[in-house]
């Protein structure tokens, strides 16, 4: 590398690759699986307002996802600080590759979804949105690095901005009405004042990071951050190492699910309050909407929950939890008592309002039963416990593989089954008929749960071989992945819409709930002593 | 009356050819090491030559590729609780949980710690000058390292295992760590292992030293024996010779024409005798520094 800008773009390139492929395939999943799943039932009809709304809902999810493994990418500035380069020069070389790359990604994606699905979103108008903004809230994450003034900053700005991107697809206080086809001269000159104002902010607040100089901390800052500290200090002696490492596996990491929840609804419910207001779209979004957050949720709490390492980028055991006086499988059922409190306590946040909302608007008579989405009325009976079971499978699944301590070969293993099932679907696309592929993935899911349950079983045999796990929890894992498949058999019996395949193969996949009894002390043990 | 040092009571720590790679990197080969119930273990070395490795295994965090270790007579993979429970242990990085108030610290790990002694507890935070409400990520690099130095002793640990204890520390702290602690500790007729590349620290307190280098043990004695057993000794020859003659114990050479001064490893009677039969006479004999021994023996 002969230059410092070369070398600049090339640490932050070489750094975040993996972050950035990962939250690219993260941020179209939903995409790619709402699109095939429409397509398969022949409800693609790009003509539907509703697209408008899905468009301006992915698009937004994308460029969060993408975002924030940017941020992961971008790491802290401060490692820079030594080298003697001018404080301009490392903002330009940091910030000018982040925003051509988001807006490259948005731009790619829209137009491979269009190629495939044909579902013309607009490329131009959300790709330069997307590296203005990704501009802006870096500008303003280091403007206030370090001080408690981040989140309030970084939530105005970024809220600023979304509003500014929906009044380009309509009013603001109402359903968007149009794609944003065209990019008009205000709006690009806009677009560029916010890119220009973004780098002039990040010169000023590296500069200041970069001397040392910190914020005021005013009390009411001081006061929010106390508030926002989990939990409440402990005050007696702890009767046993367990409670003690309960304690210390909540306080750290356990609280962040429910709180993210807290935090979604007050978000969701101030939207409704200031866009919305009608009681029939609360009790739709509150359920539908809140119940894709718990499943996003549960992904984030087994992100965190599962990480034992020092930091977010090295998941290895540290020395501190190393050397508790505590066995392998005693860890894992504390951590695996975490999981489940913290799922527990972030589905109840969830499903009392969803409740308490439901039975008062419909006694009121503000909405009736039959006017609501019908698959509401036909779910209302097996929805509330699924959103239970749901983010418990994704959070103690992905749980278990962060306590490995090595998320890199899963990371690669998920990469790879993403990358091939789509380009599978791709080509199945021009390949097969729309029934031949049906049938297709039905086989492919089969095998996917199959695999699943002998995995499952073998992560059984292991462990009770180590003599990790007792016969006990062995025969109660197996009751209770029973006692689940039960539960879908009854589904099926009072509401059969499932193929008979598809409900063997959701069975498979129920064993991953109970799978990571097994795996938790394994994954332990293995990250522990290495 | 605590056992005298060395005991003859079973070794805290056994290392059986303890073999372990990092990929192509051999971090040990084939060490063995046996640390002795009571006194203070000096376990030296340079960067990078196993120590760490060395005390990872001791706690269960590495699983020996060859050989067994054994701590308190238990494998420490096996059976953390029997070996953990009664290591205290503070790490070369100070790992602690940052979100923590040291109040709480002091709280939580008391939980793990049947043995845990609230009054010396209070003593040394107190002595320490930690506030219990003061945050570990608010603490001065001395604080934390004091901080988890007092989760490490306050359940009066039969086995004190500190990693670099005094790297990057002030001299204030380390007057804490070696004067007032690891002695009173060893007094008491428990044992102290602590690694450290500090070698004037280890001459000041260690009973007994282990030298480790590229991941094998090369020596490992008595502070005094080795003290006793290597000396420098300076021989002149009765006439200029281009290359020094070979000394038996000798562990270097340097010098030229008539006078060459040895490092070497026996004792004085020995040594003088050897001289005796390479035609040399004894000048000059003095006592080494563990600093001069370690730099003979990892140059050799």
């Amino acid at each position: 590398m002969r230059t410092v800008p070369s070398a600049l773009m090339w640490e932050f390139l070489n750094r975040g690759r993996w972050q950035l492929l990962l939250m690219t395939c993260m941020g179209n999943t939903i995409p790619l699986l709402l699109f095939t799943a429409l397509r398969t039932h022949g409800a693609l009809d790009t003509g539907d307002s509703a697209f408008i709304v899905m468009h301006l809902a992915l698009v937004q999810v994308n460029m969060f996802v993408f975002g924030a493994g940017m941020m992961l990418a971008l790491g802290q500035m401060s490692r820079l600080y030594a080298y003697p380069v001018r404080t301009s020069t490392l903002v330009t070389w940091h910030l000018l590759p982040a925003m051509v790359l988001m807006a490259l990604e948005t731009w790619l994606t829209s137009a491979v979804l269009n190629a495939i699905y044909d579902v013309q979103w607009p490329l131009w108008g959300p790709a330069l949105f997307a590296a203005a903004a990704m501009a802006a809230v870096i500008a303003v994450m280091w403007l206030t690095e370090k001080s408690a003034w981040l989140p309030w900053a970084v939530g105005l700005v970024g809220s600023a901005l979304g509003l500014w991107f929906k009044t380009r697809h309509g009013p603001l206080f109402d359903l968007p009405t149009h794609y944003w086809n065209d990019v008009t001269l205000s709006e690009g000159i806009t677009l560029s004042l916010i890119a220009a104002a973004a780098y002039a902010v990040a010169v000023y607040g590296v500069s200041r990071n970069r001397r040392g100089e910190t914020w005021p901390a005013l009390g009411i800052v001081a006061w929010f951050e106390r508030l926002s500290e989990p939990g409440s200090t402990a005050t007696g002696r702890f009767r046993s190492p367990a409670e003690a490492q309960l304690w210390f596996e909540w306080r750290k990491k356990g609280w962040a699910m429910p709180a993210c929840v807290f935090f979604g609804l007050v978000m969701g419910g101030g939207g409704w309050l200031v866009f919305n207001r009608d009681p029939k779209e609360l009790i739709e979004g509150l359920v539908m909407g809140g119940g894709a957050m718990m499943g996003a949720m549960g992904m984030l709490g087994g992100l965190i929950i599962g990480n034992c390492g020092l930091n977010d980028a090295n998941h290895a055991m540290g020395h501190f939890l190393a050397t508790r006086p505590l066995t392998n499988p005693q860890l894992a059922r504390i951590m695996l008592w975490n999981a489940a409190k913290s799922v527990w306590y972030a589905w109840l946040l969830w499903a009392i309002p969803v409740v308490v909302l439901s039975l008062l608007v419909v006694l009121t008579g503000s909405v009736s039963v039959a006017t609501l989405d019908p698959f509401l009325q036909q779910a209302w009976w097996w929805y509330l416990p699924a959103a239970l079971l749901g983010p418990w499978v994704i959070c103690a699944c992905l749980a278990a593989i962060m306590m490995t301590g090595r998320s890199q070969p899963f990371v690669s293993l998920v990469l790879g089954g993403f990358t091939a099932a789509f380009v599978t679907n791709v080509a199945l696309e021009y390949t097969l008929s729309s029934e031949q592929r049906s049938q297709f993935w039905r086989v492919a899911f089969a095998v996917v749960s199959g695999v699943i349950v002998l995995g499952t079983v073998w992560l059984f045999a292991i462990a009770r071989r180590r003599e990790m796990i007792t016969m006990p929890t062995v025969w109660g894992s197996l009751a209770a992945w029973c006692a689940l498949v039960a539960g879908l058999i009854v589904s099926q019996w009072v509401d059969p819409r499932l193929p008979v395949i598809v409900c063997v193969c959701f069975a498979g996949m129920l064993a991953l709930a109970v799978a990571p009894f097994a795996a938790t002390p394994l994954a332990l043990a293995w990250n522990r002593t290495r | 009356m605590p056992d005298p040092f060395p005991s003859s009571a079973p070794p805290v720590v056994n290392i059986a050819r303890v073999t372990r790679q990092f990929g192509t990197k051999t971090a040990l080969d084939e060490v063995s090491l046996v640390v002795p119930r009571g006194g203070v273990f000096g376990l030296i070395g340079g960067n990078g030559a196993g120590k760490t490795t060395l005390i990872k295994h001791i706690l269960g965090m590495l699983q020996p590729q060859a050989g067994t270790v054994q701590v308190f007579g238990l494998d420490p993979v096996a059976n953390p609780v029997g070996t953990l429970g009664r290591i205290g242990y503070l790490s070369e990085d100070r790992d602690l949980p940052n979100w923590m108030r040291v109040g709480e610290l002091m709280r939580y790990t008391q939980a793990f710690f049947p043995n845990w002694d609230e009054a010396y507890a209070e003593e040394l935070r107190s002595a320490f000058d930690l506030d219990p409400k003061a945050k570990v990520q608010n603490l001065s690099r001395g604080q934390r390292a004091r901080a988890g130095l007092l989760v490490a002793l306050a359940h009066r640990p039969d086995l004190l295992v500190l990693d670099e204890p005094s790297s990057g520390l002030d001299p204030v702290v380390r007057r804490d760590i070696l004067g007032a602690i690891i002695r009173t500790i060893a007094d008491e007729g428990r044992t102290v292992l602590f690694s450290s590349h500090l070698l004037d620290e280890v001459e000041r307190v260690a009973d007994r030293v282990a030298i480790i280098h590229q991941g094998r043990i090369v020596l490992t004695a008595p502070m005094d024996e080795i003290k006793d057993t290597h000396r420098r000794m300076t021989l002149r020859f009765g006439q200029s010779v281009d290359r020094p003659p070979t000394l038996v114990g000798a562990l270097s050479c340097d010098g030229g024409g008539a006078e060459w001064t040895y490092i070497c490893n026996g004792e004085s009677g020995q040594l003088r005798r050897a001289a005796d039969a390479i035609g040399a006479t004894v000048v000059d004999e003095a006592s080494l520094s563990l600093d001069e021994i370690f730099v003979s023996r990892v140059l050799k």
